[in-house]
């Protein structure tokens, strides 16, 4: 079954909804490129030198994984291996079943997301806290995330003050600040409740075994210092070879997510807490995730591999931030998604990889190079050879990227593409989504000149 | 349904092994100076420039041990932590004006308001100070009470984050503190302390 097309989702998203989404992806993209251009003298290199690091470690994988996995081991951690989401469920669960863990403390990650653990803990009577104000805020509301950075990106104050009216953390007040105290004494129980804690982890340094984890709100730092069991998962796709590449990538990393110069909290652990310690796991497990990485890793699509998973791609694709992450299937929304979720979850891969206008303004911004719009041409293509290419609902987004001279008039009319001019939008839906200001800033970039090119020889 | 991990680990780490022995021309590991990874305004001017960075990441910087009373009674905290290796005369300054404890049992964690512990160093760069389990092993009263105060001595110094990163010791656990804890989850409306403290602050000691 073919999920919702995109644009029928997103002439079902609230106005009210929409706006908030493209009003704060639109302020995080401003204040990204605001960060490169303060903080950053020469920002195409470092990128540059990003995504060598992160290609390089695509290419010496299997080194990389047996080297970390060796380090780990001599500090006390203990690693696991699976090949399915199914693996990586049944592991956590067995680590927590067998050591009478009832309660575990987790933060923000993607990839548990993706293979569905809380749910499948929840099962097996083991509960599972969202940490993270807004992934907790999706867990009690039983939402899903709709951005891979800002969970609740789609909710307002109001649904966020009734939510916790709900829960019964007190009467009623939507101001931010009282939200957020509500969440820290409410959560702060639960840390010191649980027995466990689950993280993500954004690296997985092969030399030192440290696993990176970063927050701005201080949850990992918390969970993972009172609980006595700590189950991180990690992609396989993590790896970097030394500490020092770190440098690097945590620095494009926080400009690309926030605009922030650094995130609050950048937490490197590498083992157990020493003996005779109060704080912290006595037990570290990691749990090293394939499913689907190492065929997408033998696939044309294997650069998107590379993502750091800043979401500075959705915070600029006019698609997305029309149709909001929920109007993607996966657990990944935007150009992101459009690539990765096809492999990761087996979903038709042209469902989501319709999803693009193929505008190119997600390519100008990552952070690794990533060719975005190239791979999602590819998934497109894909998904026609396979008979699952979905009707023509994206076909005036694609009309606007694939005729230079539309393009451009466009471009000229509304000056720096800031906003297209209603006449020039060749469909309905589109005609009512360009109301606002939809589309990206224009920055020249890459992409274009790729996809001249590619016209050329065509 | 789901495989044993041991097969697991060959299944994976074959099936990652084939995908990468195709390729022809792989990457090399880039090769990259100090500078080439440095960002921001503070690294060019040195460790003079700590200060500035301190601050422009959001931790106040304390001058002396009169500057930390002052900083804990604008904040109207009455009971801490405070790590019994740090100078004697800054613990008896601070026993004598606060509730003060010198061990941090987990039921006592969310009852301090504050915990003045030691940091293993800052970087310039980024504005950071660098907790370690070897200096810093009282983590929960690092990142639970409001206001956490990290004393530093000024020789423990990194420019440049990458410079921190090539010196970082094995240790269990090492946390990059940069300002205080904060979120942006409501309407992105920047609110601090969420988990960790709302005030986040810097007593440099020679
Ligand atoms: S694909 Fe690039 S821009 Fe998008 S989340 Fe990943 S690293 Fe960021």
């Amino acid at each position: 079954m073919r999920p919702l097309d995109v644009d029928v989702f997103a002439a079902r998203v609230a106005p009210a909804v929409r706006a908030a989404v493209r009003a704060s992806s639109a302020a995080t993209a401003a204040a990204r490129e605001a960060a490169f251009a303060r903080d950053v003298p020469d920002p195409a290199a470092l990128r540059d030198l990003a995504a060598r690091i992160r290609a390089h470690a695509l290419d010496h994988l299997p080194e990389l994984l047996e080297r970390a996995e060796e380090r780990l081991t001599a500090h006390g951690a203990h690693v696991h291996w699976a090949a399915d989401a199914g693996a990586a469920r049944d592991v956590v669960r067995r680590v927590f079943a067998e050591r009478g863990v009832t309660h575990v403390a987790k933060s923000k990650s993607m990839a548990t997301e993706e293979i569905g653990l809380a749910a499948h803990l929840a099962a097996h009577g083991i509960t599972p806290v969202e940490t993270d104000l807004g992934e907790f805020l999706v867990q009690i509301e039983g939402d899903r995330p709709s951005h891979v950075v800002k969970p609740v990106i789609h909710m307002d104050r109001a649904r966020i003050a009734r939510a916790f009216e709900r829960r019964g953390l007190g009467p009623y007040d939507d101001r931010p600040e009282e939200i957020t105290r509500r969440a820290r004494m409410h959560l702060r129980g639960e840390f010191l409740r649980a027995g466990g804690a689950v993280s993500g982890a954004n690296f997985l340094v092969a030399e030192s075994g440290r696993i990176v984890i970063v927050t701005n709100e201080g949850n990992s730092r918390f969970g993972l210092g009172a609980a006595r069991v700590h189950v991180a998962v990690v992609g396989i796709e993590k790896l970097v070879p030394r500490d020092r590449d770190l440098a690097v990538l945590l620095n494009v990393l926080a400009r690309s997510a926030t605009g922030q110069a650094f995130t609050s909290y950048v937490e490197l652990v590498q083992g157990p807490r020493a003996p005779g310690r109060a704080d912290g796991a006595s037990e570290l497990h990691v749990v090293l995730l394939d499913a689907g990485r190492s065929a997408l890793l033998a696939s044309e699509a294997r650069d998107v591999l590379r993502c750091i998973r800043c979401g500075a791609c959705m915070n600029v694709c006019p698609v997305y931030r029309a149709a909001t992450g929920h109007a993607y299937p996966g657990t990944y929304p935007g150009p992101l998604g459009a690539v990765l979720a096809p492999h990761l979850a087996g979903a038709s891969a042209a469902a989501t990889a319709s999803a693009s206008s193929l505008c190119g303004a997600c390519a100008d911004v990552c952070p690794v190079a990533i060719p975005l719009p190239e791979l999602i041409a590819a998934e497109r293509a894909r998904g026609v050879a396979e008979g699952t290419a979905p009707g023509p609902s994206l076909a005036a987004w694609e009309a606007l990227a694939t005729r230079p001279r539309a393009w451009r008039a466009a471009l000229r009319a509304a000056r720096l593409l800031n906003a297209v001019p209603d006449a020039l939008a060749p469909h309905p839906l589109l005609r009512a989504w360009l109301g606002e200001r939809t589309l990206p800033a224009w920055r020249g970039g890459a992409f274009r000149d790729w996809w001249r090119r590619r016209g050329d020889a065509r | 349904m789901s495989a044993p991990t041991a097969d697991d680990r060959a299944r994976v780490l074959a099936a990652v092994r084939a995908a990468t022995a195709r390729r022809r021309g792989r990457v090399a590991a880039p090769v990259w100076a100090p500078a080439a990874s440095a960002t921001g305004a503070f690294a060019a001017r040195g460790a003079e420039a700590l200060d500035d960075a301190l601050r422009a990441a959001g931790t106040e910087v304390l001058a002396d041990a009169l500057a930390l009373v002052a900083l804990l009674e604008r904040e109207g905290v009455r009971r801490g932590y405070a790590d019994p290796a740090l100078p004697a005369d800054l613990l008896a300054l601070l026993a004598a004006r606060f509730e003060l404890a010198t061990a941090c049992p987990r039921e006592d964690v969310a009852a301090f308001e504050f915990g003045v512990t030691r940091a293993a160093a800052a970087i310039v760069e980024t504005g950071s100070l660098v907790l370690t389990d070897a200096v810093t092993p009282a983590r929960l009263a690092a990142v639970a009470p409001w206001v956490h105060v990290a004393v530093l001595r000024r020789a423990d110094v990194y420019v440049q984050l990458s410079d921190a990163l090539d010196a970082l010791a094995d240790d269990p656990n090492v946390v990059l503190v940069t300002g205080p804890s904060r979120t942006a989850d409501v309407e992105g409306i920047l609110v601090r302390g969420v988990h960790g403290p709302g005030v986040q602050a810097c007593l440099q000691v020679p």
